[in-house]
């Protein structure tokens, strides 16, 4: 009888066992709800007016470019199916898939998707009067005739009105003027380019060189097309809008007619909803009603190390690190500050500023963990960043990602433990340097670094303060002093543009695949290097020694871009280049973004683009009903690694 | 009154469009960069952003340097020495120009509508009538008692082979016997001799009987014999009921069809007038529509804005000179306040803010009413018992003292957990209502809190004046007391808040609807503000300006409805 009751007992518990593990069975997600925070409310459903990230994230979903990216950030084929070039990059040719159609919101069809209609997005971008200049410097800057193309409409604007402009197409002059020749027959598009570009298809992933319909413009006006709605715009994406609600949420349905349906999966409705505050979507994700959230600083330390509390019980297991975003920040000096003014020059900071010592004290002497941990508590190495081109921007043929070779040449690598770039000898030994030589040209210590953030945002005013310790507790307060300012509304032009900070600490993302975006935005004497003009305003500051540096620095740059054959010739001169920039610690590298996050989608499925507009691609991510544990997600890891 | 009324309507309009200027003014201080995101800045050029500021009338090319920054004897000009080439516009054109664009004159011709006009037949019963009377003469029907005066087409309407129906061009007024309470005199027309009148019908389901009163006969709707109830009047022969076919315009759906192209499902082809071109269209129709004939298709044509108009027409010159005006051309009158140039670009504001509006009406009222009802009922309690004046006092001080968003996450929370309520607003769940269910909570907390406490305020007042003492020396039960003086008079000062409430909830508020992602008005103005969306803010502004005084104008209104003894005019009592 005993035996027979523990057979019974075992086989109800094996039975029940069994029914628990069915209960658990992991589910593909077929639905994606995500989120977005309110500030960042798409403001534009035409793609080729925006240069905003918060439309382009929604946009790369509803029109396919010519080529995206997988999720090692490597070109992939999209709308071109191959892509080639005959004469060393200076024209580059795609060849269309068949079978593409532009359709509109109910996927009703509505075209064919034709090489012209390249032409036609080219030609909308360049005309001045149709686009506002928006994206035109990409395409202006690379593409023969583009350039005078632009500024022909705009002429033609001034002159004749808008009318005039709005009236050319494809054809007559812009197909004249411009380096793009295509044939709907072959389903061929060839840009000829200004010079040979080896990394002009990672440009092809960007809104510049996005396709639009003829047709579409003629059935609804220029204007027509430049206001263009979710209702009304014609699609030949992954997805459609089935639904918009402007600041609560809007919903992408999986397109019936997409071209590419049997080559990806899709989820069959993405529904992104607008929320106040990531502390809003973390209590959205406890009730189920978001599948991932990123985690601010307050509710991951609950989750990470508050065992008595119910969010570590039910949420420390899952605890995943993000992967890092595509910005690389910076802490860029400014070579010509002005006092709090706004108007009189601060002649103590910039004669400082302009010492190489005093510069790399500053370098070496700067143990950032502390501020890394303001992003990243439980991993706060893991933001660590000693280059200043972006990790994962470039390759080299065998695979190497471009910034080892610049921290090669730096003799700098990253270390899981403690903030290597930290040198105390070597900053004591430079600041001693420094003090004699500033000295004796009348500069007062200690130094103050006036240093703004936005009066409104409690985590940047303790941000500050953190980073204000570290320069006491590094560099000596004796030695300089940190004092943190703070504005109303617009950092460009309550504090940039009077040039009243010492320095900022700022981001930048590649809109495209090589390292001149990033070292071409910081060059002596140059009218296009965004950061020289805008922030650093070293073109301003007269120190021969400063100038020495930047002219070294942009000869190298100069020597790397002229490489056009030999892309690993051309990455390893870029490396020289960059490590002369940071080696005269003209910028000192900071940080990446890497939070933590509770996810139900493998961040290693998704298209990982450190560069250009594909990153929200809802396409090929593998994401479950049930979310992700930390230990799955290392594994997941660990998978992608080996790939 | 009416003098004082109007006087106080004409005072809020130049107070309106003060605030409306002084707002403008303000914000053109700010630096026009503001108009450009970090990314823009870092993407465009000098040129290219000074280009976007011409066009958005916020720079203009520097007259001094024509345009070079530089003047003939090598030095730099002054005035746009900031931005070389380019000056800031002035603000009293950039004024001019807005005030311009707050009203557009648009012509339109009867091709200049967007939708196809298509002809859907249904039947239609005309009844002869046998007494009438065709105006001859001078008089009116005042003048033919027991008479009513109609207008009647002299002649039998048309159907051509698409449809449409063509109306004789002439009428004739007749007076026809005024018994008939039920039809439809437009479109009456003479048959020769006979007056034929539209009639109401009903139209029955098999073996379904006709209202008292009407009668009911079998009329042909193409090919199909119907029964339709309808009252006969006297001199009406309802032996010779006609039922004809006429047209109802309507605006569909369509697709125009490219050669050899299939219709989309739910369609019917018709051949179109598209702009001059013959075009072969689908148009969706809904259940039971027949469709036999088929409008144009054209976009708007141009505009005149209100201002210039009147400029135009003072130079004694034709403002639509410029615009083909055809046949049967006509304007219309539009209030846009101008098109968003940001948060919603291309959008006229006042769409921006009707679309906007609605979600913070429909919970803002409701809040409203369950705050007013909550409130001033326990305001009354509180009054009268002391133990719901402690609790009622605690609650007053717990939720002024309170951050809100505290009490709004908490509210969230509580909500979400133990009601299962939904912690967005979302109109694509499956019970939407439910979604509204917290947001209106956390608005009615705070001002249920707010008529607690002055009703109680008031009711105290009130309950220790004289007359409420004699009322009560004089017997009077004390439910009479409370409620027929002592609250009747304690609400009249509360009153003159009560419109200014009601209109206030067009503006959302910014923390509710911020929370709880509601698609308000609340964050609009600081959005629009934060964005330089100026025209969305001028517009926002010039509302929030119009509810305010027009608020506390109606407000003053109701309490001398309700309070007689207050006097808006005259020395006793004015206020």
């Amino acid at each position: 009888m005993k035996k027979l009751f523990a057979l019974l007992l075992a086989l109800v518990m094996t039975l029940s066992a069994m029914s628990f593990a069915g209960a658990e069975e992991v589910a593909l997600l077929s639905n994606l709800n995500t989120y977005e925070t309110q500030a960042r409310e798409l403001e534009t459903w035409n793609i080729h007016y925006s240069q905003a990230a918060a439309d382009l994230n929604v946009l790369c979903n509803l029109i396919d470019g010519l080529l995206t990216n997988d999720n090692h950030g490597n070109l992939k084929a999209n709308a071109a199916k191959e892509w080639f070039t005959d004469d060393g990059g200076l024209s580059w040719t795609f060849v269309l898939n068949e079978g593409m159609t532009w359709f509109d919101k109910d996927g009703n069809l509505k075209a064919p998707v034709v090489a012209s209609d390249w032409a036609t997005g080219l030609e909308w971008v360049l005309n001045y009067a149709k686009n506002d200049s928006y994206n035109v410097s990409m395409p202006a800057e690379m593409i023969v005739g583009a350039n005078d193309y632009y500024n022909y409409t705009k002429e033609l604007t001034e002159s004749e009105g808008k009318e005039a402009a709005f009236a050319l197409d494809a054809s007559g002059k812009f197909a004249e003027m411009v380096g793009i020749a295509v044939d709907d027959a072959a389903g061929t598009i060839k840009y000829t380019l200004v010079d040979a570009l080896p990394y002009f298809p990672s440009v092809a992933t960007y809104n510049c060189l996005y396709p639009l319909s003829a047709e579409l413009i003629e059935q609804v006006g220029v204007e027509g097309y430049r206001d263009i709605t979710w209702e009304n715009m014609w699609y030949s994406g992954a997805y459609t809008v089935t639904y918009f609600e402007n600041q609560n949420q809007k919903v992408l349905t999986k397109s019936p007619n997409y071209w590419n349906d049997a080559g990806c999966t899709r989820f069959d409705t993405v529904t992104i909803k607008m929320v106040e505050s990531v502390a809003v979507a973390y209590q959205l994700y406890t009730q189920g009603e978001l599948d991932h959230v990123s985690l601010d600083q307050a509710t991951l330390m609950t989750i990470y190390e508050d065992e008595s509390s119910e969010d570590y019980a039910k949420y420390h297991d899952q605890l995943v690190e993000s992967r890092p975003t595509k910005y690389s920040y910076q802490i860029h000096l400014v070579y010509n500050k002005n006092l709090e003014d706004g108007a009189t020059p601060d002649v103590n900071w910039n004669t400082a500023v302009a010492n190489e010592n005093f510069r790399l004290s500053l370098y070496y002497g700067l143990d950032l963990t502390n501020y890394l941990a303001r992003t990243n508590a439980i991993n706060p190495q893991s933001c660590q960043n000693y280059c200043y081109t972006g990790n994962g921007v470039a390759f080299t043929s065998d695979g190497t990602d471009y910034t080892k070779l610049v921290r090669a040449e730096l003799g700098l690598d990253y270390n899981a433990e403690t903030y290597n770039r930290y040198d105390p000898e070597k900053a004591a030994a430079y600041k001693a340097a420094a003090i004699e030589e500033l000295t004796a040209k009348g500069v007062t210590f200690p130094v103050q670094l006036d240093y703004y953030i936005s009066g409104s945002s409690t985590v940047a005013a303790e941000t500050a303060k953190v980073l204000e310790t570290i320069f006491a507790d590094c560099l000596g307060s004796d030695y300089v002093v940190l004092k943190t300012n703070t504005y109303i509304s617009s950092l460009a032009n309550e504090v940039r543009k009077p040039r009243k900070a010492s320095f900022f600490i700022n981001g930048w993302g590649a809109d495209f695949a090589d390292p001149i975006n990033f070292l071409g935005q910081e060059t002596y004497n140059d009218t296009q290097a965004y950061y020289s003009n805008a922030y650093s305003n070293c073109n301003d500051n007269d120190d021969p020694g400063l100038i020495a540096a930047y002219e070294e620095f942009t000869a190298l740059v100069n020597e790397a871009k002229a490489i056009t054959n030999d892309m690993d010739a051309r990455y390893a001169a870029f490396a020289k280049a960059e490590a002369c920039f940071l080696g005269h610690a003209l910028v000192i590298p900071c940080s990446y973004e890497v939070g933590w996050e509770l996810t139900k989608i493998n961040n290693y499925s998704k298209v990982y683009s450190m560069y250009g507009m594909q990153a929200y691609r809802y396409v090929d991510w593998e994401a479950y009903t049930t979310p992700y544990t930390t230990e799955e997600m290392a594994e997941a890891a660990a998978e992608y690694a080996a790939e | 009154m009416a003098k004082y009324i109007l006087k106080r309507l004409l005072t809020s309009i130049v107070v309106v469009f003060l605030v409306v200027s002084i707002v403008f003014i303000l914000l053109r201080m700010m630096d026009s960069d503001y108009f450009f995101t970090e990314d823009e800045l870092i993407k465009f050029t000098e040129q290219q952003k000074n280009d976007k500021l011409v066009r958005l009338g916020l720079l203009q090319a520097c007259e001094n340097c024509g345009g070079t920054g530089i003047l003939n004897d090598d030095t730099e000009c002054p005035a746009c020495k900031d931005n070389p080439g380019y000056v800031k516009r002035s603000v009293f054109a950039q004024m001019a120009d807005f005030y311009a664009s707050l009203v557009e004159f648009r012509a339109f011709t009867p091709t200049a509508e967007k939708h196809v006009t298509v002809t859907i037949f249904d039947a239609e019963i005309y009844v002869p009538k046998a007494t009438y009377e065709v105006k001859t003469g001078k008089g009116t029907a005042k003048d033919k008692p027991g008479m009513l005066k109609i207008e009647a087409y002299d002649g039998v309407p048309t159907v051509d082979a698409n449809g449409v129906k063509a109306y004789p061009k002439t009428k004739k007024t007749v007076y026809i016997p005024a018994d008939e309470d039920d039809s439809t005199r437009s479109g009456a027309y003479f048959d020769g001799e006979t007056l034929y009148v539209r009639k109401n019908f009903i139209l029955l389901e098999d073996n379904e009987e006709a209202p008292e009163g009407k009668i009911v006969v079998e009329v042909d709707d193409y090919g199909l014999t119907k029964r339709v109830a309808l009252s006969i009047a006297a001199d009406e022969d309802a032996s010779r009921l006609i039922a004809t076919a006429t047209e109802k315009s309507d605006l569909r759906d369509y697709v125009v069809l490219e050669e050899g192209e299939e219709a989309p499902e739910g369609t019917e082809v018709i051949d179109a007038d598209l702009a001059g071109e013959t075009k072969s269209v689908a148009i969706f129709v809904k259940d039971g529509d027949t469709i036999a004939g088929i409008g144009s298709l054209n976009k708007p044509v141009k505009s005149v804005p209100f201002v210039t108009y009147y400029l135009m027409k003072l130079r004694g010159e034709d403002p639509f000179s410029d615009i083909e005006l055809q046949e049967n051309s006509y304007i219309r009158a539009y209030f846009n306040l101008g098109e968003s140039i940001r948060l919603e670009r291309g959008k006229y504001v006042t769409e921006v803010i009707a679309t906007k509006m609605k979600p913070s009406l429909e919970i803002g009222l409701i809040a409203l009413a369950i705050s007013l009802v909550l409130g001033v009922t326990l305001g009354v309690l509180q009054a009268k018992n002391h133990m719901v004046d402690v609790v009622g006092t605690g609650y007053t001080v717990l939720v002024n003292a309170v951050p809100h968003l505290v009490i709004y996450t908490v509210i969230m929370m509580l909500g979400a957990i133990l009601l299962h309520l939904p912690m967005q607003y979302n109109l694509r769940h499956p019970q939407p209502w439910l979604t509204k269910v917290l947001p209106i909570i956390c608005l009615s907390i705070g001002s249920t809190a707010g008529y607690m406490l002055w009703t109680r305020r008031y009711m105290v007042d009130e309950l220790n004046k004289d007359y409420i003492r004699l009322a009560r020396l004089k017997g009077l039960s004390e439910s009479k007391v409370m409620f027929r003086h002592v609250l009747k008079n304690a609400f009249v000062p509360m009153t003159q808040y009560l419109p200014y409430s009601i209109l206030l909830t067009v503006g959302g508020s910014l923390l509710v609807e911020t929370f709880f992602g509601v698609p308000g008005m609340g964050p609009e103005l600081t959005k629009a503000i934060s964005r330089y969306d100026l025209n969305l803010v001028q517009g926002i502004v010039m509302l929030y300006a119009t509810v305010g005084i027009l608020g506390v104008f109606l407000g003053d209104l109701l309490m001398t409805v309700i309070d007689p003894r207050i006097k808006l005019t005259g020395k006793e009592g004015v206020r």
